[in-house]
């Protein structure tokens, strides 16, 4: 069995739940499929992180870069 | 006279009308002849405020004739994306939800732009909530491209575009997310600039995500941005994320040239970019060369791995933000924007987390890897040419539909990501007679640089220049939603 054919009764249950809306037939499988791909993508990218990287990181980054000037020149 | 005055830009018009050449009042009038003829081939506006328009237009015009301006944009008219708080004016977000709801607030750039003495004459069409990059909207019709109607004007700030491509306004605002200045800026053949995270407020802007919503200037020409920018722009005590970061003059520098400017060209894009579309770029960067800058192949960022995190952070933010009418009132959502924001309710909370965390870390690596030797990136801005409206519909059970018209921002929604500054600029036409652009991209605060060498482009072409022909009168090709 797909992940997303477990997954879909889930979701299906839980969009009831919240949304108070049945998922129209096969929402819930594509919903599932989309979900794991953008997961994907962060568990490609989790060995990058440090213990010390929190998402207030980006903005230290964001107002150094402005300072660092291109190699090149430094 | 009336067509004179389409022609000139937002700078050129103000001077104009600061000097007493042209009123105010015969400017606007111009502009609303415009949209009277072009509003039923591209649904631009939402909302047209003729008569609040003109009347403020008197009143700049009585104050001219005392000696007294209001500021660098007096008596100019300009009209924005409809996410925009306005005191006392409804602001839809181009939603039915929001249809008739009237802002208790005035966004922080409505605000300063109305101090420079700019008058608005109306509220610019947009996709519901700003989450589609190609004009459709099932709730107020889809807006057309004014080079030609049939064809997506890009979006989610379509309206924008639209009306400045038809040369209906002399300046507007977007509010960019994952490519919503610069792609319809791009489409339509106008300049769009999304500033660095934090440089320009976002209060009072209807956010779509608010970790990634940038609001920036789009217009018809680099200076015009410039212009738009240096008033819009700094710190602000309501959006707390404002960088204090003091703004420089940003038309000063303008015309200082690229001589010697380092400009990085990717060593290879994705087999998405069509080779019409390279041909266009190739031509832009020869172009650039030619003025001194120093193109040099560079390493760029993995787009489509960059686009999804990107992506998880606005999909769990905007579930966040429907929330409660996603529980309330889910059917008065297009079904293909809810089928969008359904997917952020189920996205774990520590991967939205991670997303973020790994934001700093992977900009830090695009400023090393990729502007490291550097001073400017170019890139696509829309990979290929633009589809009809037709051919871009939004089906919410053909996952296929959505995530082409997804495809259209692979090349913008990284810089929304990293929370670097880019701006679109026309560069040419595919073979459909649309616009082509093509992205630069600086460091965080780099605006200055990308302004200059965008009019430093500008100066020795004249794609910005040229004007789609004026429509048919007894035709109309207005589109009724995806």
């Amino acid at each position: 069995m797909e992940n997303e054919d477990v997954a879909a009764p889930i979701i299906q249950a839980y969009s009831r739940r919240y949304q108070r809306y049945s998922l129209p037939a096969g929402r819930a499988e594509q919903l599932a499929r989309e979900v794991a791909t953008l997961n994907d993508a962060v568990l490609d990218l989790l060995g990058e992180l440090r213990f010390e990287d929190d998402p207030a990181a980006f903005l230290r980054v964001l107002e150094a870069g402005k300072e660092t000037r291109p190699k090149a020149e430094r | 006279m009336t067509a004179e005055l389409a022609r000139l830009d937002l700078v050129s018009i103000a001077s104009l009308i600061r000097r007493g050449k042209a009123s105010s009042a015969e400017v606007v009038r111009a502009s609303l002849d415009r949209i009277e003829a072009w509003q039923p081939h591209i649904n631009a506006f939402i909302a047209v405020e003729a008569d609040a328009a003109l009347d403020e237009a008197r009143r700049c015009d009585e104050e001219t004739a005392r000696g007294i301006c209001r500021g660098p944009l007096h008596g100019v008219p300009l009209a924005f994306k409809d996410a925009f708080y306005r005191r006392g004016k409804i602001c839809s977000a181009g939603s039915a939800i929001l249809r008739d709801r009237v802002a208790g607030d005035t966004a922080t750039v409505i605000d300063r732009l109305e101090r420079a003495g700019m008058i608005c004459l109306g509220r610019l069409g947009m996709s519901e909530f700003a989450a589609d990059p190609t004009g459709h909207n099932a709730h107020y019709g889809a807006c057309g491209n004014p080079w030609n109607p049939a064809y997506i004007p890009g979006a989610s700030s379509s309206g924008s575009g639209a009306a400045l491509g038809a040369r209906l306004v002399y300046g507007s605002l977007g509010s960019d997310t994952g490519g919503s200045i610069r792609l319809p800026a791009a489409a339509c053949g106008v300049v769009g600039l999304m500033p660095t995270h934090g440089r320009v407020s976002r209060h009072g802007v209807i956010p779509r995500a608010w970790s990634l919503d940038r609001p920036g200037p789009m217009a018809r020409t680099a200076r015009d941005c410039a212009e738009l920018l240096g008033i819009i722009a700094g710190h602000d005590p309501r959006d707390s994320l404002t960088s204090a970061e003091p703004v420089p003059d940003y038309r000063r520098g303008l015309g200082a040239g690229i001589k010697g400017l380092r400009i990085g060209i990717p060593e290879a894009l994705g087999p998405d970019v069509t080779p019409e579309v390279c041909n266009e770029l190739d031509r832009s960067q020869a172009i650039l060369r030619s003025l001194g800058a120093e193109l040099r192949p560079i390493r760029v960022p993995d787009a489509l791995g960059l686009f999804r995190l990107n992506d998880i952070i606005l999909k769990a933010e905007a579930a966040a933000i429907h929330g409660k009418w996603l529980r309330q009132r889910p059917l008065d959502y297009a079904d293909y924007f809810r089928v969008r924001i359904e997917a952020g309710l189920l996205i774990p909370a520590t991967q939205y987390i991670e997303a973020l965390a790994l934001r700093g870390r992977m900009l830090e690596r695009f400023l090393d890897e990729s502007l490291g030797e550097v001073d400017l990136l170019h890139y696509p801005a829309i990979p290929r040419a633009l589809p009809t409206l037709a051919e871009a519909t939004l089906v919410a059970d053909d996952p296929e539909t959505l995530a082409r018209a997804a495809s259209l921002s692979t090349y913008t929604r990284l810089f929304n990501y990293l929370g670097v500054p880019a701006i679109s600029v026309p560069c040419g036409f595919d073979a459909n007679g649309l616009p082509v652009g093509f992205q630069l991209v600086a460091r965080p605060f780099g605006e200055a640089l990308l302004l200059r060498a965008a009019h430093a482009y500008q100066q020795v072409t004249d794609w910005h220049l040229r004007m789609p022909p004026a429509p048919a009168p007894e035709t109309s090709t207005i589109h009724q939603g995806a």
